[in-house]
């Protein structure tokens, strides 16, 4: 060890606000695996000093994800490979198949773009993002659970990727209304996505959102009092919508320069796999696995549609699945597509009925999925943003 | 005998002045004239009698009696489609809104429905002959937490009072009519790379009161500039026009652009433009007495015609089939079944297709009660268009 890095280390472990202040999310990233700092870290997240407090706070969220995530913690996915001049459909299934052995198809609309792209150890939704704007398409959900690659403009502005999870920009807008009720009111309206590696699964619960810091380039704080963004999670695609309003910046302002906020969101820590065999032959089936109940009430063919009925029960309130999370196939992994879905839950229990069509090449349906989410740790998600322009 | 009773009677329905009219109606002053002219066509049917009279008398009074003539039927088509408008005069001090709406409601006929009645807070206003939404407006001014809402729905309107802030509207009271800014935004998304697109958008809305039938509404501006002078009446899309059609007239319309006044502009110093209606000038209307003898009776009127091809009675449904020419018609055509006592029951289409040449063949239905006969059918469609602009200009609007 040189003398240098010696020093470093030191002046790290001695001063981790110092260590904070200085190397930030690379701070943050290796105090998030130093459970000897936690102690230091909650006095240092409830410091005046704005900035520390909330880098202490990033680095405690980590490192508190960590703890209550036990055995479910799952490392960032990363990605690393090089394309050169290859299609932008076949560089996304690769990138796909970073998180899951066995990729959906990405179906081709418009023209399929050569791209040249060179990952390592890059973020997952980072790499993707970079293929979607090297070929101005967007990545969007097909039926089955299929890709399709869509001809649109991608949405652009500042991004962050930072452990399993991607805060992008998808709109910025300055608007004024004016309802003569009261004085003519102008506010910038921002939107991000929260998206979630895929091997981490996010449920459906109430998400929260806090604008700590929001600064023009002229210094102008954009807080507004009173404002509170708006969460709307959307658990089946990992995603998180956060709609922001902010005030008005001064007309010389040009650039929103920093943004720092949380969203605090709900992750599964267990789940269980319940599955039903031999579909047809027992009109109903009883599973139970982990507290959770399953009976499968009734699975009826009529022309190319099957039909199907599920109650799940626990004795505590679970985070229903959606029905994303139910997957009919023909027993060797071939799914069948799902044509419609409704749902209706209570406190003890939910009760689904789905509709799913016959696809080519799939067989009978012999086999039915349902995954149901038992234990559950609050995650924090600090992001920053730097940059967005408004000329 | 009998004569005299009638000029008796009909004597004493005439406002005394129309015989004055009449005789202006030959003054030299062309000023007299034309006042005399005005009121007998206000007057209207009551003053025909003594108009006919004064055409058989012939003379210049005479012709010009002939013209008042022609002039009080157009006025009558017109009031089919568009009823006078209210005048309310009503003066109250220290009065609850409830009593006031009350007496409102006597004078206009109109539906005034609330959902918030302040007890204790009095009122005093003053109408002299004022328009139904002039007062309704002036009214939840003066009662400061009320306001107020207007829904029209075919000939017919509710005005609906509820608790709230009446918003200073940008307004314009004209008769029957109202017209109002209700609204206005601007936007500019940022593309994030340097650029934007930007939209400007004023919401507009109107109505009319009860009995006012416009078949067309479109909402025009001549003139739109902000307070440093900047115009953006060439950015403006021409008003779409909406197809003619009764069942329902729109009663708001954006108004959108893409060019935001600049950071420096405040308010829009002037916008000025119109509601353009247009109303039918006539009533086709095409009888059929006795329907279920009357297959293959054609009733012919200027403006188009319609055949009664078939009709049958089972139990409550009466099924007709009916060819109707122009085939432009059918959009616009009213239908109803009447039974000897007047009582009228609507009618509608169960199925159209093309007839011969430019004629359209329907199948419609009438329910009656079991007991009821059907002593005729009628069907009715309005034709032609005459215009009516109601002008607005609203100054100084701020945006910002």
């Amino acid at each position: 060890m040189s003398g240098a890095v010696f020093f470093l280390v030191l002046v790290q472990a001695a001063d981790p606000a110092a260590d904070l202040l200085k190397r930030e999310w690379a701070a943050v990233e290796e105090m998030a695996r130093r459970p000897d700092l936690k102690s230091a870290l909650q006095g240092l997240a409830r410091s005046k000093d704005a900035d520390l407090a909330w880098w202490a706070g990033a680095a405690l969220a980590e490192l508190e994800a960590r703890e209550q995530a036990g055995k479910a913690w799952r490392e960032p996915l990363r990605v690393t490979f090089t394309a050169k001049e290859r299609g932008a459909s076949e560089v996304f299934r690769e990138i796909l198949g970073f998180a899951r052995p066995s990729p959906p198809p990405v179906d081709v609309i418009e023209e399929d773009r050569p791209v040249t792209v060179a990952f390592k150890e890059t973020p997952y939704f980072q790499a993707l993002d970079e293929v979607s704007l090297q070929a101005g398409v967007v990545l969007a959900r097909g039926a089955g659970g299929r890709r399709q690659m869509v001809r649109a403009d991608p949405s652009h502005g500042p991004r962050q990727y930072r452990s399993s999870f991607a805060v992008s920009t998808v709109q910025l807008a300055r608007k004024t209304d004016v309802t003569f009720r009261e004085d003519p009111d102008s506010q910038l309206h921002l939107q991000l996505l929260l998206r979630v590696d895929p091997t981490v699964r996010m449920v459906d619960t109430e998400g929260e959102c806090v604008i700590v810091l929001a600064r023009d380039d002229t210094g102008h704080s954009l807080l507004k009092e009173g404002s509170t963004p708006g969460v709307r999670i959307r658990s089946g695609e990992g995603e998180a919508a956060l709609q922001l309003v902010l005030g008005l910046p001064p007309p010389e302002a040009r650039r929103i320069s920093l943004l720092r906020g949380t969203v605090s969101i709900t992750l599964a820590r267990k789940t269980e796999e319940i599955e039903f065999g031999n579909l047809g032959k027992a009109p109903e089936q009883v599973r139970e696995s982990g507290g959770v109940k399953a009976v499968l009430k009734s699975i009826e063919r009529s022309g190319d549609e099957i039909r199907v009925e599920i109650e799940l029960s626990a004795k505590e309130r679970l985070p229903w699945p959606d029905a994303d999370n139910i997957l009919l196939d023909d027993g060797e992994g071939r799914p069948f597509q799902r044509a419609g879905s409704s749902m209706s839950s209570s406190a003890s229990g939910a009760t689904y009925r789905l509709t799913f069509r016959d696809r080519d090449g799939v067989g009978e349906a012999r086999r039915l999925q349902v995954s149901v989410v038992s234990e559950t740790y609050p995650r924090k998600v600090f992001f920053e943003l730097r940059d967005f322009v408004m000329r | 005998m009998m004569a005299l009773l009638a000029a008796v009677l009909l004597g004493a329905q005439e406002p005394p002045e129309i015989a004055g009219w009449i005789r202006d109606l030959g003054d030299d002053a062309i000023e007299v004239r034309e006042r005399a002219t005005v009121e007998l066509v206000r007057v209207g049917r009551r003053a025909e009698p003594a108009l006919r009279e004064a055409v058989r008398r012939g003379g210049e009074a005479g012709g010009r009696a002939a013209q008042v003539l022609a002039e009080i039927a157009k006025a009558e088509r017109t009031r089919l489609f568009e009823a006078a408008p209210s005048r309310i005069t009503l003066r109250k001090k220290d009065a609850s809104l409830r009593e006031t709406l009350e007496d409102i409601q006597k004078q206009t006929g109109c539906k005034l429905t609330t959902s918030f009645a302040p007890e204790g807070e009095k009122i005093t206003i003053a109408f002299e002959n004022t328009p139904l939404f002039e007062a309704v407006d002036a009214l939840c001014r003066a009662c400061r937490r009320t306001t107020y809402s207007v829904e029209n729905r075919r000939e017919d309107v509710s005005v609906s009072i509820a608790e709230g802030k009446c918003p200073d509207w940008p307004r314009v009271f004209r008769d029957q009519y109202f017209v109002r800014l209700e609204g206005l935004s601007l936007s500019t998304v940022y593309d994030l790379q340097g650029g934007g697109a930007s939209k400007c958008r004023l919401d507009f809305r109107w109505g009319w009161e009860k009995g006012t039938r416009p078949q067309q509404a479109v909402l025009r501006i001549e003139e739109l500039v902000d307070d440093l002078g900047n115009s953006y009446v060439a950015d403006l899309p021409d008003p779409a026009m909406r197809p003619v059609g009764f069942a329902y007239v729109t009663t708001q319309q954006p108004v959108e652009w893409t060019r935001v006044p600049p950071a420096g502009a405040t308010r829009f110093a002037k916008i000025r433009g119109s509601l353009d209606l247009s109303f039918p000038e006539t009533l086709l209307v095409f009888p059929f007495e006795k329907p279920e003898e009357s297959a293959g009776t054609l009733r012919k009127t200027e403006g188009g015609s319609v055949r009664l091809v078939s009709c049958a009675r089972d139990r409550t449904r009466l099924r007709a089939k009916i060819g109707v020419h122009p085939g432009e018609l059918v959009g616009r055509l009213e239908m109803k079944a009447l039974d000897p006592q007047g009582r009228e029951y609507p009618g509608r289409y169960t199925r159209g297709e093309a007839g011969d040449g430019e004629s359209v063949l329907l199948s419609v239905e009438f329910t009656l009660p079991e007991s009821s006969e059907a002593a005729s059918l009628q069907f009715s469609s309005p034709s032609g268009a005459r215009p009516r602009r109601i002008p607005f200009e609203f100054k100084d609007v701020r945006i910002r």
